[in-house]
């Protein structure tokens, strides 16, 4: 297999199932492995693997994003110790290697534009080092997820750059596409595991996407006009405050959002755990300085020490989410839409206004009440 | 590569009150080498850290032609302000920065500088007013008015005084409220521009303050015929990161923490969210 | 580098999380608990669960963050000559249970104040100290008046909606009433059922104090007189029909939460909705089904286990001979039979309190009087995971673990009794609360039983009737029978509820001082940064409190959002500073929660009264 993939640097693989649990175990020997499990109720959640067999492979997306795991929602940034009225500053850094195993093509683009926005303009080393310690193999969507919209917004279901492998399910085997250096270097950690595709195999893969494609359901999100308006400010601020009670501010479409990383800075003192955890050094005290997960759609987020606050209005926060998301300006900034098409808003909101909806209402010039 | 969101210690060497709420902090890297190698331009802001308390924005109230030491003005009024004011000399604090954009010196070059100020609106200006003061053959005239609520709010006040002794600077004071013992101006800043002689054909306006102030005196300086790409501010909101990356500070996509806090009239006319 | 207490990826090394419920309000969301083996690091959704569907709201996503940011009380403490002291467990235990035998020895009154915020064994075994060996009935839930005012006379059937479906059954009715404070804040979830129901076309009424988000896409807002609340707008039934005078078709659903703090005044407006609605009595009425919302996490289960002045475990009557009998049995002692005072009179009454969870000064109506009672205690003993201004006046501290760092049971508004396990452990010396209760409970010389908590909840079960269902490892998702109807509420008395009669011209505007709960000076909260802002900044910006003022009322008298004015009643006068709002109706004042006190001291405890307001 190695001389193979010297031959045929870019080719195509493919993973017969039965050896896929050999392959995670020789992920797991040089890499944590994160990948799609059962949770405590039942449902896929994105977690730490520690052998094989927890690894789903025919799964629909999990609501919590796996944004977490480079941008987690407490992250520690460094170690405050004072110790006779001294301080000592010592910055946490994660570069362990970790096999992102089974990414979704939506949450893939959304991995990405959150590295675009870390490298752009004052790169933000600490993000960009755990970041890039990452290889990303997605296991396209062979099946359309019930609430996705991702061909809406470039998200997938299938990609053609961006990922490190990309996994397609073809029924007995999986084939395997090579992305980059990293997702050839988890290829060949399957030494002996996987074997060139077949032609047949590799139509079959070009017929799943068609099908993928063909089989989107009836969720979609139109975001041409909805942009041409919010850009060029023709959206009525009586459309955003009608939205307004439909939004019970609970953050969660941001929380949820795979391309959402508004946070907070803040001291968590240590003294509580201090003596649990054993050798904790001569130090008075100690404090870690948290990045914390924000939401521009909460009251406080831009409220000023005065009381002044920019938006104090549901309907200002409301009109700043989507102004972010969907405008020209942020996509001209950010190079990409704000939305990959997950759906995750539409089962995380509390009220009836996520993407899908609003959008929607934007097109029309008029708000229903979103959602049922 | 150095991290975005770790600060480096720095000592406080001197503090002074200003005003009863009001205290200026003398700083400096515990590094030497840091402390040689931190470089910045008036207007510019340093996120300071009180451990344990939290992190907060503040204007460099210092010049960077007098490099010895960086100086912040900070008015009490909340969690981390509150934690800095007790703190004294020798004590330790966190500093990052310089963040933000800062004046362009060099443009204003060769033209008349007038200044207004409002209250807690002097320390951006300050910096500058050094830093124009230690080069002053490149500028020309220099007019600097100051307005607070009472005389006790006024900051700087040996400064102020120094200032005016100085050629071609010419200083002007008012309060909102005057108190007993003040013989100076009573009135809102605009009073004052019909005590000076404005010449906004060849003049930069430099314009900080709380927000109502800066709006009337904008106003006031357009009538006047002041061109809106000559009169500079600095805009304030809500702050987390300071580099850009944190989202609280936006207006619509402009970062006030990287584009700003410093803006033309002409570019803040622009902006909308 | 990485430091081996705080890895980055921190939230990966709990597994999957433990499985959580949401600490803060009692629709009953579960959720995961994400930690790094000592912190709470996250709290994410759960798609699969049957109340919150995959959504949380502010308070539920952040659910993660008291017990890791809050001030957490750490070793046993014991108050020495004035001065407070570490102690072993040991020797804080002993020292409690004297301090609470040499009151009971001179006949000296002691009482209990469990919060909403502890688990139904907590509750439980609290309601045991009580009417066991502290041998009282001085025992309340302090936010538990205003819940039992909303099931007084209520609810012959239960919530509607069997099975714990309650939230389901909103969101299909087809006529809602809604009294609330704002239910948008206070109960998110519950809400969202209501926007729902809106959504599918049903006629939606809402009924209270102030404008609220709810009230805006309500087909008809109607405003209670803030003099008179329990005087119902006489259109009530009509705009639920349809507002053409004819009553509604269909059996309306009604959920009720508090809309002011005052528990008489929410009584007495129950019982004349009630009356309105006929939701009992064979000949009909509207067939009304009501929704009682309690506030916090388990305020039901708290009251379900035994903790309230007038009940014993499983809300059972106190002349229930049954009930006593199997009490005496399973407790090896006789249960205390009689009445106590609730959580406002008893804390003028006692001279020792236990107090589990709580800082009854941020929940009571009065907390200026709730702190000057706590400051007198011969003996307070207080059980709790954070530090309050309750704690600080503690003969004897007991660090007990956060919801977040224990074993345990909540029962949701709808009657859900749902398990979590520990998603850490707790900090410092904190030990699980029920354990620490139980070895009270043994100091004190109950006979005890085996010191775990399935064995708490095999007694549970057998007093409890509702608690069945907790032995066995699947607490999750059973229903309690019908909410406690035993116990009728005495008449509420009006004059003092604060009704000032209706044609009394004094008074230009008036001033509502009871405020409905909000969470702004909630302790959870409060330890929360993500969550603690808005309430932090208005409290600084208003150290004095302030009022809410229609901008309509300050436009006429000249004044600017920040401004003061002069409030002048028959009881005093002060000068309060006003922020605008459109959720109160013009000529009314609405005072805030948080700033209940900061004017009653001056003006009065009265609930709503006249007020001549000028600009200063
Ligand atoms: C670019 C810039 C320059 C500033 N320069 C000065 C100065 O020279 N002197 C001075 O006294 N003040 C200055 N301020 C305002 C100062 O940052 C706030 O007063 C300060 O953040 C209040 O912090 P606190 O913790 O005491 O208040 P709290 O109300 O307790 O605020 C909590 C946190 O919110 C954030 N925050 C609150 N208000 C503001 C705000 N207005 N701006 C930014 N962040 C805020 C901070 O992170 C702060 O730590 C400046 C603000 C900005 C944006
Ligand atoms: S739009 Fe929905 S998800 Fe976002 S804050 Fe509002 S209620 Fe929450
Ligand atoms: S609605 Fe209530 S139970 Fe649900 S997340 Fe919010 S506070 Fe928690
Ligand atoms: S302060 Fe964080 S982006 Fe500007």
């Amino acid at each position: 297999m190695i001389a193979a993939t010297r031959a045929e640097p870019d080719g195509r693989w493919v993973l017969p199932k039965e050896n896929a649990g050999a392959w995670v175990e020789r992920l797991l020997e040089g890499a944590q492995v994160i990948a799609p499990v059962a949770g405590p109720e039942g449902e896929e959640v994105y977690d730490v693997v520690r052998t094989p067999h927890q690894v789903l492979w025919d799964f629909v997306n999990p609501l919590d994003p796996p944004k977490r795991f480079v941008l987690p929602q407490t992250e520690p940034l460094a170690r405050i110790e004072k110790t006779d009225g001294r301080f000592r500053v010592e910055p946490i850094h994660d570069e362990a290697p970790r096999v992102f195993l089974n990414l979704r093509n939506c949450d893939l683009q959304g991995f990405h534009f959150l590295r675009r926005m870390h490298a752009a303009d004052l790169p933000d080393p600490s993000f960009l080092r755990r970041f890039d310690s990452l290889t990303l193999v997605s296991l396209a969507c062979t099946r359309p997820c019930p609430w996705g919209f991702c061909i809406c917004c470039e998200g997938g279901p299938f990609l053609r750059e961006g990922y490190d492998l990309q996994l397609t399910d073809l029924g007995g085997v999986f084939l395997a596409e090579v992305g980059s250096a990293k997702g050839r270097k988890a290829l060949e950690a399957g030494q002996g595991l996987f074997r060139p595709a077949t032609e047949a195999e590799q139509v079959r893969r070009l017929e799943l996407e068609q099908q993928a494609l063909r089989s989107f359901g009836p969720e979609t999100c139109h975001f041409g006009s909805a942009m041409r308006r919010i850009s060029t400010r023709r959206v009525a601020d009586e459309l955003w405050e009608a939205m307004g009670p439909w939004c019970l501010e609970c953050g969660g479409c941001n929380l949820a959002c795979p391309t959402c990383y508004c946070f907070s800075v803040k001291d968590r003192s240590e003294e509580p755990w201090r003596g649990n955890a054993g050798g904790e050094g001569s130090a008075e005290q100690v404090w870690t300085r948290c990045r914390i997960w924000d939401s521009c759609q909460y009251q406080a987020f831009t409220l000023e020490a005065s009381g002044h606050n920019p938006r104090e209005a549901k309907r200002e926060r409301i009109k700043r989410r989507f102004y972010h998301k969907v405008s020209a300006q942020y996509y001209r900034k950010d190079q990409a839409l704000g939305c990959v098409g997950c759906g995750r808003c539409i089962l995380v909101c509390m009220g009836t206004t996520d993407m899908p909806s609003v959008v929607a209402a934007i097109r029309k010039g008029r708000w229903e009440g979103g959602r049922l | 590569m150095k991290d975005l969101l770790i600060p480096s210690v720095a000592t406080i060497l001197a503090t002074r009150d200003e005003t009863p709420d009001t205290r200026t902090f003398a700083l400096r890297f515990r590094d030497d080498e840091e402390h040689r190698s931190f470089s910045f331009r008036p207007g510019q802001f340093v996120e300071l850290s009180v451990f344990g308390a939290g992190e907060a924005p503040f204007c460099l109230a210092s010049s960077p032609t007098r490099p010895e030491h960086i100086e912040v003005t900070v008015r009490r009024c909340g969690v981390v302000t509150n934690a800095l004011h007790a703190l004294g000399p020798g004590d330790e604090v966190g500093l990052r920065g310089p963040c933000g954009n800062g004046f362009d010196v060099e443009a204003a070059q060769g033209w008349d500088l007038l200044f207004v100020a409002g209250g807690i609106g002097l320390p951006p200006l300050r910096g500058l007013i050094w830093n124009v003061l230690d080069q002053r053959s490149r500028f020309g005239h220099i007019t600097i008015l100051y307005g607070a609520r009472t005389p006790a709010d006024l900051v700087y006040k040996d400064e102020l005084r120094v200032w005016s002794a100085m050629d071609g600077v010419e200083v002007k004071v008012t309060v909102d409220r005057g108190a007993p013992g003040w013989e100076g101006n009573v009135g809102m800043v605009p009073v004052l521009f019909d005590q000076v002689e404005l010449r906004p054909e060849r003049t930069v306006a430099y314009v900080c303050g709380p927000p109502v102030m800066i709006k009337f005196v904008v106003q006031d300086l357009l009538m006047r015929k002041f061109a809106p790409e000559r009169v500079i501010s600095t805009l304030e909101r809500m702050m987390q990161c300071g580099v850009g990356k944190c989202n609280h500070c936006c207006v619509g996509h402009r970062y006030l923490c990287r584009d700003g806090p410093v803006f033309s009239f002409a570019e803040i006319r622009e902006m909308w969210e | 580098m990485v430091s081996e207490r705080v890895g980055t990826l921190s939230e990966s090394r709990g597994g999957t999380g433990a499985r959580g419920v949401c600490p803060f309000c009692s629709c009953g969301c579960g959720l995961r608990l994400l930690h790094d083996g000592l912190h709470t690091v996250g709290s994410a959704p759960v798609l699969k669960h049957p109340v919150s569907q995959g959504r949380l709201c502010a308070r539920g996503w952040a659910s993660h963050e008291p017990p890791a940011w809050g001030g957490r009380l750490l070793a046993p403490e014991i108050r020495e000559g004035g001065e407070r002291r570490r102690a072993g467990w040991d020797e804080a235990l002993e020292r409690a249970a004297r301090e609470l035998r040499a009151l009971l020895e001179v006949g000296k009154a002691v009482g209990v104040l469990v919060s909403g915020r502890c688990t139904n064994e907590e509750a439980y075994l609290a309601a045991k100290l009580a009417r066991g060996p502290l041998r009282t009935g001085h025992l309340d839930d302090p936010l538990g008046a205003s819940y039992r005012a909303l099931l007084a006379g209520l609810c012959p059937e239960g919530p509607p909606g069997e099975g714990g479906r309650a939230l389901e059954a909103v969101e299909h009715s087809r006529q809602i009433l809604l009294l609330e404070g704002d239910l948008s804040v206070t109960h998110p979830r519950a809400a969202l059922a209501v926007l729902r129901a809106v959504r599918r076309g049903a006629r939606l009424v809402t009924l209270g104090l102030a404008r609220t988000p709810l009230s805006q896409v309500a087909a008809v807002h109607l405003s209670l007189d803030p003099l008179r609340p329990f005087a119902l707008p006489p259109d009530l039934l009509g705009a639920l029909g349809g507002g053409n005078g004819r009553p509604p078709e269909a059996p309306p659903t009604v959920l009720l939460a508090p809309f002011t703090s005052d528990p008489r005044i929410v009584a007495a407006t129950v019982r004349a909705l009630a009356e309105v609605l006929g939701s009992s009595g064979p000949d009909g009425g509207t067939g009304a089904r009501f929704l009682p919302l309690p506030f916090r996490a388990n305020t039901r289960g708290v009251l379900e286990g035994g903790v309230a002045p007038d009940r014993l475990p499983g809300g059972l009557a106190l002349d229930d001979p049954q009930a006593l009998a199997r009490l005496r049995q399973v407790w090896g002692m006789d249960p205390w039979p009689r009445p106590g005072l609730d959580a406002a009179a008893l804390l003028e009454q006692v001279r020792g309190l236990v107090v589990v969870g709580e800082d009854p000064p941020r929940s009571l109506p009065a907390p200026a009087k709730a702190r000057e009672a706590l400051k007198g205690l011969e003996s307070l003993v207080v059980l709790d995971a954070y530090a309050s201004a309750t704690s600080d006046a503690a003969t004897v501290v007991l660090p007990v673990a956060a919801l977040q760092e224990t074993e345990g049971t909540l029962t949701s508004l709808e009657g859900r009794i749902q398990g979590f396990g520990p998603a850490v452990p707790p900090p410092g010396r904190a030990r699980p609360g029920w354990e620490v209760l139980f070895r009270l409970l043994e100091l004190l010389g109950a006979p005890s039983g085996r010191a775990a908590l399935g064995a708490v909840r095999a007694e549970m079960a057998e007093v409890v009737p509702g608690f069945r269902s907790l032995v066995g490892s699947s607490a999750e998702g059973e229903d309690m029978p019908a909410v406690a109807r035993a116990g009728r509420t005495p008449e509420p008395d009006l004059r003092r509820a604060g009704a000032q009669g209706g044609g009394d011209a004094f008074g230009s505007h008036v001033l509502v001082l009871a405020g409905a709960f909000d969470w702004d000076d909630d302790l959870m909260v409060d330890a929360s940064p993500t969550l603690r802002r808005d309430g932090a900044s208005r409290r600084k910006l208003f150290p004095q409190g302030s009022v809410t003022m229609n901008p309509a009322d300050a436009r006429a008298l000249g004044i600017r959002s920040g401004w003061s004015v002069r409030l002048r009643s028959r009881q005093g006068e002060a000068v309060v500073p006003v922020s605008l709002g459109t959720s109160v109706e013009p000529g009314v004042l609405l005072v805030p929660f948080a700033f209940r006190e900061a004017l009653s001291g001056v003006l009065g405890g009265e609930a709503a009264q006249r007020v001549e307001v000028e600009r200063t």
